[in-house]
């Protein structure tokens, strides 16, 4: 190989190099790649930066000094992935969406049977801080629940494509994945050529259907409403994005007001009617009412109309339980209970320290594992045994022994590498993927998703807000 | 639309105006200056800027320097123009799906590039290039909305903030400067009436109409009640008035209305005698409190119904 890429050394699994040279869905890029020189590179990422930084595409950082604003950091090389694989990964995320979404509707408004047949205990579900009681009970309109969710996946030294955790919440990053794909077109438009890349920009179209798809009594044209916390939230731009591409109101707490169990917006002309919400904030925060009375994030009264079935919540409220990292381990159980066929994803290997004997293996190898909080995200709280320190070692292990129920501990997955633009070369770097799932009345899975990058030499964590970057992620034409 | 929206784009206009405004007046007001004939008249410049600009308490005890720092760079004063323009671009993020990409990326960029300057120091040493920097920003911010945002609910109330704030300002300078002519009486010369002409871009507009001849009526009815003139005060409100115009349905900006229409027709009707004597100076005092109260008479009219309930208050 020659230009950019000569002398390249790829490291572990490599999205795009093999020893007998590109993977042959990456044969163009790299030529075309490698005839850049480096100061063209250069150039062409502080483009990057620039486009990025006028539209004030940043990100906030928690814990930095206050209204601290990092430009998002995109990497000139993008992610591909070939037709076939592409189907399998699509074919894989509607399986497990639609298992989940089965699960909560059984666990909430259902015969709860995955407890019942013993598959899950009821107690890990009720000790589960994204365990909502005040859902039980309470239907959803086209018992949809998981109506917009972000899976992360990552490939493991073989290979094989994983599941690392999934997000059922509010999952965040989607607007990135077109943003990247704007920026990136506009800085690296040769490399598009031949690759017959599938478009991401009809996402808000998407999304907007969906959400109508699931409006209550089904109302054929809803008003929907993008409810964010405001503009001091991390993810603002992200909702500002999608209330833009949807061309529907971005509205905050304040804005709302219930009467008589019906949902209204303070407009310049009076309330007006709102059926569904796309919320973007946490359950905690909804309704002070019924929830935090100290949060004026949400809407006094909002778990009344709810109940009344007068409005659609998306995503429902409750979804956190899944996104508890201790109930991950029985995805796999609970897509065989629901669908009665194997999941097409598997997970990465998990222990549950719950389990006393899973407890004495974790702590014999925990020189070898991750152990993640159960209830963090962010990849805050992280311990991966193979780099952590003695001392680091020894507190993952006490607070394990304390709190068993707060942890699980994973096999320490080698994350596949691709080459990044670092500087003035190309070097291997992780990577992840966070792919993006629409589930109204059918699924769909936007093509590519969320790739995110450990932009530290050697690091495994991809987070935004602990150092990382990402990707344009091209899915290719067949 | 939101009423918090239509609030907050309100707002950008006012504070890109208020920045603009800033921006011209400091300009004039140093430039007349460094031909005054005397250090008396020359302070008594200074002390009108800030009277303009209601600032008269805080700047009390200032030097001319300070003073020009106070209204350029001092994040304590609301009105500065960083921190106008910080305003703005906070109310931008906040209401960016009503922006056109363009209109956002604008005023995101003017921020960025203030932060990003030594402003002391470019005040210092080329004020007259900061004030042109400003000036411009802001009618290209307000160029490209004119250019590209569809004239809806959010491009008028936009509108609405900036001819408000453009109105309120140009009464304010008429109240200030006549209050400063009665005290020089006769001698009042070419230099006052430049400088109050230029403080609204209105010295060659005026030289078109009534030629190289001044006098204090004929400036005072230009700036006050021309129909062509879009600094004026009539013109404002004329303009003011047609968006309200379209704003309003059914109860939801009756008010605005009769608020709008009585001032304006006040303007537009004012007999010769209230322009003169000393009825001039209650006039424009009136006017100018009027016009205040005409922005909170339409924020509760669109911003704050009484039908949004118990909530409304609390949380706006």
């Amino acid at each position: 190989m020659e230009g950019l890429f000569a002398g390249y050394e790829p490291q572990g699994y490599c999205e795009v190099i093999t020893p007998d040279g590109p993977r042959s869905h990456y044969a163009g890029l790299v030529e075309r790649l490698g005839a850049l020189s480096a100061d063209d590179m250069a150039a062409r990422a502080a483009l990057v930066e620039s486009i990025l930084r006028r539209q004030g595409i940043t990100f906030a950082v928690y814990g930095e000094k206050s209204g601290t604003e990092r430009t998002w950091p995109l990497d000139l090389v993008p992610r591909l992935i070939p037709a076939a694989e592409w189907d399998h990964l699509e074919r894989g995320l509607t399986q497990r969406v639609t298992a989940l979404n089965l699960f909560l509707e059984d666990l909430y408004v259902g015969q709860n049977t995955a407890v019942r047949e013993g598959i899950i205990p009821q107690w890990l579900i009720e000790s589960s801080p994204g365990y909502v009681r005040e859902a039980i009970g309470v239907p959803v309109p086209g018992g949809a629940r998981c109506i917009v969710s972000g899976i992360d996946l990552v490939r493991d030294g073989e290979g094989v494509h994983r599941v690392l955790e999934d997000n059922l919440r509010v999952p965040s990053g989607v607007a990135y994945v077109l943003e990247n794909r704007a920026a990136l077109a506009r800085a690296m438009s040769m490399a598009f050529e031949g690759h017959r890349v599938r478009p991401v920009n009809h996402y808000g179209a998407s999304l907007l259907r969906t959400l109508s798809e699931v409006a209550p009594n089904g109302l054929t044209d809803p008003t929907v409403v993008v409810l964010t916390p405001g503009v001091f939230n991390s993810a603002h731009f992200e909702h500002v994005f999608l209330a833009r591409q949807m061309g529907v109101e971005l509205v905050e707490g304040r804005d709302l007001v219930v009467e008589d169990n019906r949902v209204h917006m303070r407009t310049t002309r009076g309330l007006q009617r709102v059926d569904v919400i796309y919320r973007r904030i946490g359950d905690e925060s909804l309704d002070p009412v019924v929830f935090r009375p100290d949060s004026l994030l949400g809407v006094p009264g909002l778990m009344s109309a709810v109940r009344a079935g007068t409005v659609t919540l998306a995503n429902a409220i409750g979804n956190g339980v899944i996104d508890d990292k201790a109930l991950y381990p029985f995805v796999p159980q609970l897509i065989k209970h629901y669908l009665n066929e194997d999941a097409i994803l598997p997970n990465v290997t998990t222990y549950h320290p719950w389990d006393p004997e899973q407890l004495e293996h974790v702590l014999g190898r925990i020189d070898q594992l991750v152990v993640k909080p159960t209830g963090e995200s962010g990849g805050y709280g992280i311990v991966i045994g193979p780099k952590a320190t003695d001392e680091e070692l020894a507190t993952a292990a006490a607070n394990l022994k304390r709190d068993p129920r707060a942890f699980i501990a994973q096999e320490t997955i080698q994350l596949s590498t691709h080459p990044t633009w670092i500087g003035d070369r190309l070097e291997p770097r992780h990577i992840d993927l966070r792919p993006f799932v629409l589930a109204g009345k059918r699924v769909e899975v936007v093509p590519g998703g969320l790739t995110r990058v450990a932009l530290r030499k050697g690091s495994l964590i991809v987070n935004s807000s602990q150092g990382g970057g990402s990707k344009d992620t091209w899915v290719l034409g067949a | 639309m939101l009423a918090r929206h239509a609030e907050d784009l309100l707002w950008i206009g006012r504070y890109l105006e208020r920045a603009e405004d800033t921006a011209r007046l400091l300009d004039v007001t140093y430039h007349t200056t460094l031909e005054a004939a005397d250090d008396e008249v020359s302070s008594g410049a200074w002390r009108d800027l800030a009277e303009t600009l209601y600032l008269e308490d805080e700047t009390k005890d200032m030097d001319r320097a300070t003073l020009a720092r106070f209204l350029v760079t001092d994040p304590t004063n609301g009105g500065s123009i960083v921190a106008a323009v910080g305003r703005a671009r906070e109310n931008a993020r906040g209401v960016r799906e009503w922006l056109t990409l363009e209109l956002w990326e604008e005023i995101n960029a003017f921020h960025l590039e203030l932060a990003g300057m030594d402003l002391a120091r470019a005040l210092e040493q080329r004020p007259y290039a900061l004030c042109e920097l400003v000036r411009r920003r802001c009618e290209t911010i307000i160029g490209v909305a004119t250019a590209a945002m569809p004239r809806t609910e959010g491009y008028q109330f936009l509108l609405l903030g900036q001819l408000l704030e453009r109105a309120g300002i140009t009464a304010r300078l008429l109240w200030v400067w006549q209050r400063r002519l009665a005290g020089i009486g006769a001698s009042a010369g070419f230099l006052e009436w430049t400088k109050v002409l230029r403080s609204v871009s209105a010295y060659e507009a005026y030289l078109r109409e009534h030629h190289a001849t001044f006098d204090g009526l004929r400036v005072l009815s230009f700036l006050l009640a021309s129909r062509e003139l879009p600094r004026s005060v009539l013109y404002c409100l004329e303009v003011a008035e047609r968006q309200l115009v379209s704003l309003s349905s059914g109860p939801y900006g009756r008010a605005s209305l009769r608020a709008i229409g009585r001032v304006r027709s006040d303007v537009e009707f004012a007999e010769p005698t209230q322009l003169s004597g000393p009825s001039l100076a209650s006039f424009l005092a009136e006017l100018e409190g009027r016009i205040q109260g005409l922005g909170r008479v339409i924020e509760d009219d669109f911003f704050r119904h009484a039908d949004f309930g118990l909530y409304a208050y609390e949380t706006f």
